[in-house]
């Protein structure tokens, strides 16, 4: 019955079948809405699909056996550990999950940023290198607050399993902690103002740079399914729905994981670029800042 | 013609990534080229990016009369783009130098180094004269129109090794 | 927080963009491609000669002028238009279409010299307006003069100069003087 229910959290929802057309939902999204903040029109609706089947379609560069290799392997990793991930987001609190999955979903979902490092500096380009470079630096400075919010949850919660958090954790402790989270989703994905790791008028496409048709692909995505990922952590930490019929938990998770692109969105809309230290200074004071005091209203209800 | 295959036709038509390569332009074409990001323009509603990596294009949209200092990165990037691929001229400059022709320093025009597909008419073209020159070039990529006949002598191919022109 | 109005009037105002394959056309001082109207010209040349990156290629023959004209080496810079004496050269005044071949668009006319209004052969074309210009007011003489070929032209020339000659001759010229 477990394995059922895993194989269908990783294949139907929330996982491959549900995940691929949000994310690519979410990618749409989030440009259309940075055109039309720029009073623009914007992509069409299938945009990221026909991008990611465009790059499939092309032919591969012809690379040294390993570096292909590798250069394959990456991406992949960091798309099945992304869909891992997702897999494992607490939509129906009370049917899934064990204990300590919280810990095996934020290591999955630190794979992603890891192989984009690794992907940098295998591509043997010197703006692959920055970029990886930038995205390390970037994701050593998130990963503070973003671990030490969810220790805040657990803390709070008693309990190492995303269900036990999702439907336990005390709600001050829980709206400051989320809002630490939310801070460091732009950073994974990119988004202004935490972009500096892809900053195209700097070093082209960052780690991605030499990467091209259908590993390209498979970064794009990678890309999409985070996503999803990302947005669908906060949506069911924020707004558990324990005791409600499957349709409507489905349904909110949506939701809230949608507003939360369009808000993600606008804010990368309408700030610019924080240069790389910046960035790094921002989350090790006020994105840990915030994380902190949610881990003290913690510990003083505990 | 199998489903597969105008899925990708299609995909092609939809998605058309360029990255623009400036070889020894005076800068109008380029700035001509950005201001179809603009919203009056806004190549995205046909799925245009400007892509910042060759590696990522479809579409490699040259302007500049091809200088001796830009022909190796001309054909770097050329090889770099991977097929299929389509190589949109801007402006009077690589279809025949413009004015810059006779200068030593000059080894255009473009059709002598690499394969042009479609050229764009004007110096600096109109950004809706860029936007329809790459619909064209995108109905070749698809496979919409064929792709005109090569006329491209490889006059210059050995010029990076030797050092130049003669 | 400039920039939240400028967000929220973009989003409230809607897109600003054109819908391709829609288009506006340009500003009315637009300087498209050059067309050059035959029976106006003269085939001076002027037009060549002023020419920036040597669009236009002006190459008289016998019986006719052929007036070349490559919008692939065009700056669009306007000067033909400025300089040209009849204001034969105009500028569309809009884009062309893109072309697939360098060259593709280059464009030929052909300028026919009219007959010479003595003998029939082929006689530059000329006109009072640039006579003027260039030499001030112009006789009648002149006038019927210029539309002569170059052979007319001449004979019409020496002639009035032998006549002049034998006139000078009879009227103030002595043979002792020598
Ligand atoms: S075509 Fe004209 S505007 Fe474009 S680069 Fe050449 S000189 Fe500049
Ligand atoms: S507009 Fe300028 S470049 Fe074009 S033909 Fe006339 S003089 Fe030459
Ligand atoms: S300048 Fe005018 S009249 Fe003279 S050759 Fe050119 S088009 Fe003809």
């Amino acid at each position: 019955m477990t394995v059922v229910r895993g194989l269908i959290s990783l294949l139907v929802f929330p996982g491959a079948l549900f995940a691929l057309p949000a994310g690519w939902f979410m990618m749409w999204l989030q440009r259309k809405i940075n055109a039309r903040a720029q009073g623009r029109i914007g992509p069409p609706f299938f945009q990221p699909f026909f991008d990611f089947v465009k790059l499939l379609a092309k032919e591969p560069v012809v690379r040294p056996r390993l570096q292909g290799f590798l250069m394959t392997v990456l991406p992949l990793a960091a798309v099945a550990s992304t869909l891992g991930a997702i897999a494992l987001l607490p939509v129906f609190p009370k049917a899934g999950g064990f204990s300590g999955d919280l810990v095996l979903l934020v290591s999955l979902i630190e794979v992603g940023p890891l192989c984009a490092v690794l992907g940098g500096f295998v591509s043997r380009s010197l703006y692959g290198g920055i970029g990886a470079s930038r995205e390390a630096v970037l994701t050593l400075a998130y990963n503070v607050p973003f671990l030490i919010a969810l220790f805040a949850l657990v803390a709070s919660a008693g309990s190492f399993s995303l269900a036990g958090v999702a439907l336990a954790a005390a709600w001050p402790v829980r709206v400051l902690a989320l809002i630490a989270l939310v801070a460091c989703i732009p950073v994974k994905l990119h988004l202004n103002p935490f972009s500096a790791a892809s900053a195209e008028q700097e070093i082209y496409a960052g780690s991605t740079t030499e990467y091209d048709g259908p590993r390209l692909a498979l970064w794009e995505l990678a890309h999409a399914l985070e996503w999803v990922a990302l947005t669908g952590l906060v949506a069911s930490l924020a707004f558990p729905v324990a005791d409600a019929a499957w349709p409507v938990r489905v349904v909110v998770f949506v939701a809230v994981s949608v507003a939360l692109v369009v808000v993600l969105s606008f804010a990368a809309a309408s700030t610019a670029r924080l240069k790389l230290a910046q960035t790094a200074r921002w989350f090790l004071l006020c994105g840990s800042g915030i994380a902190l005091s949610a881990l003290v209203v913690a510990f003083v209800r505990l | 013609m199998s489903l597969l295959d105008s899925l990708v036709r299609t995909a092609r038509r939809r998605s058309p990534w360029l990255f623009h390569l400036n070889a020894g332009s005076c800068n109008g074409c380029d700035i001509e080229l950005v201001a179809c990001l603009t919203p009056r323009y806004d190549v995205e509603q046909l799925g245009i990016r400007l892509e910042a990596s060759p590696r990522h294009a479809d579409i490699i949209v040259v302007s500049g009369p091809v200088t001796r200092t830009t022909l190796e990165a001309l054909q770097t990037v050329y090889a770099q783009v991977p097929d299929p691929k389509v190589v949109v001229a801007l402006g009077s400059c690589p279809a025949s130098c413009n004015m810059f022709a006779g200068s030593p320093t000059v080894v255009g025009p473009l059709d002598r180094i690499i394969p042009v597909d479609v050229y764009v008419p004007g110096c600096p073209p109109r950004p809706d004269a860029i936007v329809a020159g790459i619909a064209d070039a995108v109905a070749i990529l698809c496979g919409d129109v064929p792709r005109p006949e090569p006329t491209h002598v490889p006059v210059v191919a050995d010029a990076c090794a030797t050092g130049g022109l003669s | 927080m400039n920039i939240l109005n400028i967000i929220t009037g973009n989003v409230a105002r809607g897109p600003q963009t054109v819908r391709f394959p829609g288009r506006e056309a340009p500003a009315a001082a637009y300087r498209g491609s050059v067309t050059m109207d035959a029976a106006k010209c003269l085939a001076c040349g002027i037009c060549d000669y002023v020419c920036v990156s040597r669009a236009i290629a002006v190459t008289p023959g016998a019986a006719s002028c052929e007036w070349t004209y490559d919008p692939g080496r065009c700056t669009y810079c306007g000067r033909c238009v400025d300089h040209c004496p009849v204001a034969a050269v105009t500028q569309a005044g809009d884009r062309g279409d893109s072309y697939a071949r360098s060259g593709a668009q280059r464009a030929t006319v052909t300028v026919p010299y009219p007959a010479c209004p003595q003998c029939g052969r082929p006689a530059m074309p000329y006109n009072e307006a640039v006579l003027g210009a260039a030499f001030g007011d112009v006789s009648a003489e002149l006038r019927e003069r210029i539309h002569l070929c170059e052979r007319c032209r001449r004979r019409a020339t020496t002639a009035a100069l032998k006549a002049n000659f034998g006139a000078a001759a009879e009227t103030g010229r002595s043979d002792d003087g020598r």
